[in-house]
């Protein structure tokens, strides 16, 4: 080995504490890149494999209930591959276990002779429909798990005053239903109150009725069709029935929620690393051009030796070249492990029919590659200034003068000179206090990421379910009742308040544009609904007029006085379509932004004949009870007709907590990504700044500065670099986490959630201390350090 | 007469780097009276270092005493140690050792701090001549205007004893005889012993004692009758 071969490993060797804290960074950054490249494009591909493999659909139109034919006309439309008929009826569900509650379920026809040409199903328990069998269900897996139900179990259906036992036959994965989610209005997926069944087609039609009839038609694409073309075909064949306009693949609600996932991992794939390698690459640059400045006597004499210019430059990018090749190699093989956990983990909890797990050779060389580049990247200006070394000048140890700084010590007189120090040392080599304060702003906006996103999915949950409806209890009947059944119900013990709404779906026109959501007529002087209008204010609902959502206003193209048309799609036979127009009079802030609110009056003047609704009808109540009675009062509810609580305040609570449970992890590995980022740095930062002061603090050490005088020199100018870190950190931590929401949300999902980022003020105490924290522990190794100096020795060196 | 600042009895100091045994201090007695400017000199790795981090607490002897203005040091704490440098000693080094963030009267006034009852700092600029160069920081400064914000640090805390390492070291001969000029002024002025370390054997003349060393031991101990003012002597 040559002899500046030799040096080298000796010179990392001598700073191996500081090059193996800048190795960790790294080694995070890689890992980071290649755990979530690996498991965006792992979800990706388990995605697409199983969509296609269960012939996901293109487009799904509902419609009024008819004859199975209109399915032979719909595909003959050219660009039409596959087509499937099926009847879909929401119905209550009464478990054995659950005494207390009855829960929404949806029934939906699947032929028993063979799966479904579109969106078929994956058993992954028990087996398939029989021909012919008649009181047997398929359950769809998360329900399933969620009440711990399999094969061979019953459960009772409730329509109207029939209730029929159900067995389970299997247990079973569909490609709609990958996220378990009602409908547009109801996106937050809860598998313990909704759960989707598929039953005979020979048994569903006779159960509700409507015998022979199907109301939903699912149809998958040729590649060469038009999604337009074919969707505007399948309105006009089915005119006459009808039909709420035609959802594509993108629109559908499991399958946006799905790629607002991937759609997140792909953003954070980039967005972590990047902070990762930003900090790393300043740290290089501060430790070698630091490592440099000391070698300069050396770098001297290398010249003046007669080695070339390239060869220094060479010399000293090799140490970071090691530095990336050697993290880099180690961040992938963590990386890659950290991408297999993290895939099983997140399908644990949804239900993806097939699992594909993707080579990750090209990610493995990429991560490789990134980190050597960001590495010989940041030594480069270092190196290259060391090949400019004068070597006459360097030997002699002259330094260009740097003059005199400002500081903002001078504001306070009186302040004496040992706290002044620390204080101009943090200002006084500006570029390596700002990349210190950016280390730490990165570890705040990471430890951030984490409890941010559960502070705004806490949030929107609460708004939604707690604050927006003030409400204990919501129980939603499957036929409308007389709101006489409030006034019972705020009679009974225990209850507060109960109110009822009369929620119709609908599809609002305004022109060409249209949108299907959910009308929702509120009790005028409601005290449960408390709508906000977009300034956050309360706002009165109309009495004959609209308030609608943020997407409703956006995909309709609506302002404030604008007159829209309502269509009421699906319930009954019509001479012609039911189109009413209706004012717009406002717009509210709700956090789903597709419900439309006005009086119950107003919707009941609207649609009332059609609907056959009696004069005081409602679909929902929202009910404020006491915590000690609501058990007493689920029960009393579940024995009502046609009625199921769909949401509780319990359930609020039990669906937040489980929400935080799924974060945990993510929380926990960013904490400690964070943690680890501002520890590399500022133990970087002050290892670099003992060790170059070490004369300075020798001699103030024999002038009679005590240990711990120095110490507390020593860790006050952490502390200023810390506390300028979180002063900056936390306000850029929460724009952070704007980011990667907005970045992981398409423009459709962006409009569906008015995703308002909140982050509470425990957060950012907690960020704080912890950041806090890691600045008092991360500078220990240095404060042993000043407690070894040699004060005979370091008062004879030259000063640095 | 009054007690010696310095008393040292039977001074020892060994190293033991690997298996060998290194005696960079061997057996050492020594007195040294208030007011005395004392020289001590020898070849490179006798023992003067040693010797002088000894007096000035920065090491402690494996064997003997070491008494400084009445306290003995040989045995205290690093917490005592570091009281005792603060009120009874003034460091003045080779390569000046300035804090480079203050200026020239803070780092000066930076050694004030630390003791009760300093010396005035306008006094102390006015001693070292630097009453123009106050508010330029070390970098601003010539090696000779350093030295002489050194020599003020030291000062300023008032210490019974000046211990001097090699303090013309890195200076240029005219600057070293206007700092060696200015140190034997005003700790005459202020009756201040002064141990002063060179290797320099022409510095001796204006001392009123040398002190030769040789393997860890004062193999000589001369009184200056006549000591020459700086400016007089060529090296």
């Amino acid at each position: 080995m040559s002899i500046l071969g030799r040096k080298l490993i000796r010179d990392l060797w001598q700073a191996k504490w500081q090059y193996l804290s800048v190795a960790v960074m790294i080694v995070l950054g890689v890992a980071v890149y290649c755990a979530a490249t690996l498991g965006y494009r792992n979800l990706d591909a388990s995605y697409e494999h199983s969509y296609d493999k269960l012939n996901f659909e293109d487009l799904g139109v509902s419609f009024q209930s008819s004859s199975p034919g209109v399915i032979a006309e719909l595909g003959q439309i050219p660009g039409v591959a596959d087509i499937e008929g099926r009847l879909v009826h929401d119905i209550l569900i009464s478990l054995d276990a659950d005494e207390e509650r009855t829960l929404i379920g949806r029934l939906i026809s699947v032929p028993t002779d063979r799966q479904p040409r579109v969106n078929a199903l994956k058993v992954v328990e028990g087996r398939y429909l029989r021909p012919g069998s008649r009181r047997e269900v398929l359950l769809e897996k998360s329900f399933a798990e969620a009440h711990e139900l399999g094969p061979g179990d019953s459960l009772d259906v409730v329509e109207g005053q029939t209730t029929v036992t159900f067995e389970v036959a299997g247990i079973v994965i569909s490609p709609e239903y990958v996220y378990v989610v009602r409908s547009k209005q109801d996106l937050i997926p809860a598998p313990k109150t909704f759960g989707v069944m598929f039953v005979s087609d020979q048994v569903l039609g006779p159960l509700i009725g409507e015998g022979g009839l199907i109301n939903e038609a699912r149809i998958t694409l040729t590649e060469e069709a038009s999604l337009g073309r074919v969707s505007r075909e399948v309105e006009r064949i089915l005119d006459a029935r009808n039909p709420q306009e035609p959802i594509p693949r993108e629109e559908q609600p499991s399958h946006q929620l799905l790629r607002q996932d991937i759609e997140g991992f792909r953003v954070y794939a980039f967005l972590f690393p990047l902070l990762f390698f930003t900090v790393s690459g300043l740290t290089i640059f501060t430790l070698l051009s630091r490592t440099i400045h000391l070698q300069r006597g050396v770098i001297g004499l290398l010249r003046a030796l007669g080695f070339s210019q390239f060869r220094v430059v060479l010399h000293y990018l090799a140490s970071a070249c090691a530095l990336g090749l050697g993290s880099g190699v180690v961040g992938v093989v963590l990386g890659i492990w950290m991408g297999q956990i993290f895939t099983e983990w997140y399908l644990s909890f949804v239900s993806v029919g097939f699992v594909q797990y993707l080579p990750s050779t090209d990610i493995a060389v990429t991560g490789i590659l990134i980190a050597s580049i960001v590495c010989v990247a940041a030594g480069a200006i270092p190196a290259k200034s060391a090949a400019k070394v004068k070597p006459a000048e360097a030997m002699r140890g002259t330094e260009p003068d740097r003059g005199r700084v400002w500081t903002p010590d001078r504001i306070f007189p009186n302040l004496r000179l040992l706290w002044r120090v620390p204080i101009r040392n943090v200002f006084r080599r500006r570029s390596r206090s700002l990349s210190t304060v950016f280390g730490i702003v990165a570890g705040i906006a990471l430890i951030m990421s984490g409890r941010g996103m559960l502070d705004s999915s806490t949030e929107i949950i609460g708004t939604l379910l707690g604050s927006t409806f003030e409400e204990d209890l919501r129980v939603d009947f499957t036929v409308p009742q007389d709101a006489d059944v409030a006034s019972t119900i705020s009679r009974w013990s225990g209850v507060h308040w109960a109110e009822g709404t009369l929620d119709v779906p609908v599809e609002f026109m305004n022109g060409d544009l249209r949108y299907s959501a959910l009308l929702t007529g509120v009790e005028t002087g409601s005290r449960i609904h408390v709508v906000t209008d977009s300034g956050g204010d309360r706002a009165d609902i109309p009495r004959d007029a609209l308030l609608l959502g943020r997407t409703l206003k956006s995909r309709l193209a609506v302002e404030k006085g604008d007159l829209i048309q309502v269509r009421l799609p699906g319930y009954v036979i019509p001479e012609e379509p039911i189109i009413r127009t209706v004012r717009v009079a406002g717009f509210t802030a709700d956090p789903i932004g597709t419900i439309a609110y006005t009086s119950r009056e107003h919707v009941w003047d609207l649609f009332h004949s059609e609907l056959g609704l009696s004069g005081n009808a409602i679909t929902s109540l929202r009910i404020q009870t006491d915590p000690v009675h609501e058990r007493e009062i689920r029960q009393r509810i579940a024995g009502l007709p046609d009625a199921s609580v769909t949401t509780s305040s319990a359930d609020l609570k039990e669906m937040i907590q489980e929400l935080m449970g799924q974060f945990e992890r993510f929380i926990l590995v960013m904490l400690v990504f964070g943690s680890l980022l501002a520890f590399s740095i500022v133990f970087n930062t002050v290892t670099i700044n003992v060790l170059e002061r070490k004369a300075e603090a020798a001699t103030l050490r024999t002038l009679g500065v005590s240990r711990l005088q120095l110490a507390s020199m020593v860790t006050l100018e952490s502390l200023i670099l810390s506390l300028i870190g979180v002063a900056v950190g936390l306000p850029v931590g929460r724009w952070f986490v704007g980011v990667l929401v907005t970045a992981a949300q398409t423009e459709e999902q962006s409009e569906l959630f008015n995703f308002e980022i909140m982050i509470y003020p425990q957060t950012y105490v907690i960020t704080a201390l912890l950041i806090l924290g890691v600045t008092l522990i991360s500078q220990i190794p240095a404060l042993a350090y000043i407690g070894r100096i040699d004060l005979a020795k370091s008062t004879k060196e030259r000063s640095t | 007469m009054s007690d010696p600042v310095v008393q040292l009895t039977q001074v020892s100091k060994i190293y033991s780097p690997g298996q060998a045994e290194v005696r960079a201090l061997d057996g050492v007695d020594l007195s040294i009276d208030a007011g005395q400017f004392v020289v001590l000199l020898g070849p490179s790795g006798c023992g003067k270092s040693t010797l002088l981090n000894a007096i000035g607490g920065l090491d402690s002897p494996t064997a003997g005493t070491v008494v400084i203005d009445g306290t003995d040091i040989s045995s205290l704490t690093d917490a005592q140690l570091t009281r005792f440098r603060r009120q009874k000693i003034g460091f003045i080094f080779q390569f000046f050792n300035l804090v480079q963030t203050l200026s020239a009267k803070e780092n000066i006034q930076l050694a004030g701090e630390l003791v009760d009852e300093p010396r005035s700092l306008a006094q102390v600029l006015k001693d070292v001549r630097l009453e123009d160069r106050a508010d330029h920081v070390p970098n601003q400064l010539s090696g000779g205007e350093q030295q002489r914000v050194a020599i003020a640090r030291a000062l300023i805390k008032n210490p019974p004893l000046l211990l001097c390492d090699e303090p013309t070291g890195e200076l240029d001969i005219a600057t070293g005889r206007m700092i060696l000029s200015l140190l034997r002024t005003v700790t005459r002025e202020s009756s201040q012993t002064v141990l002063l370390v060179t290797h320099n054997t022409a510095i001796a003349k204006m001392s009123d004692r040398v002190l030769f060393m040789r393997d860890g031991r004062i193999v000589e101990d001369q009184v200056n009758e006549a000591p020459l003012d700086p400016e007089e002597i060529d090296w």
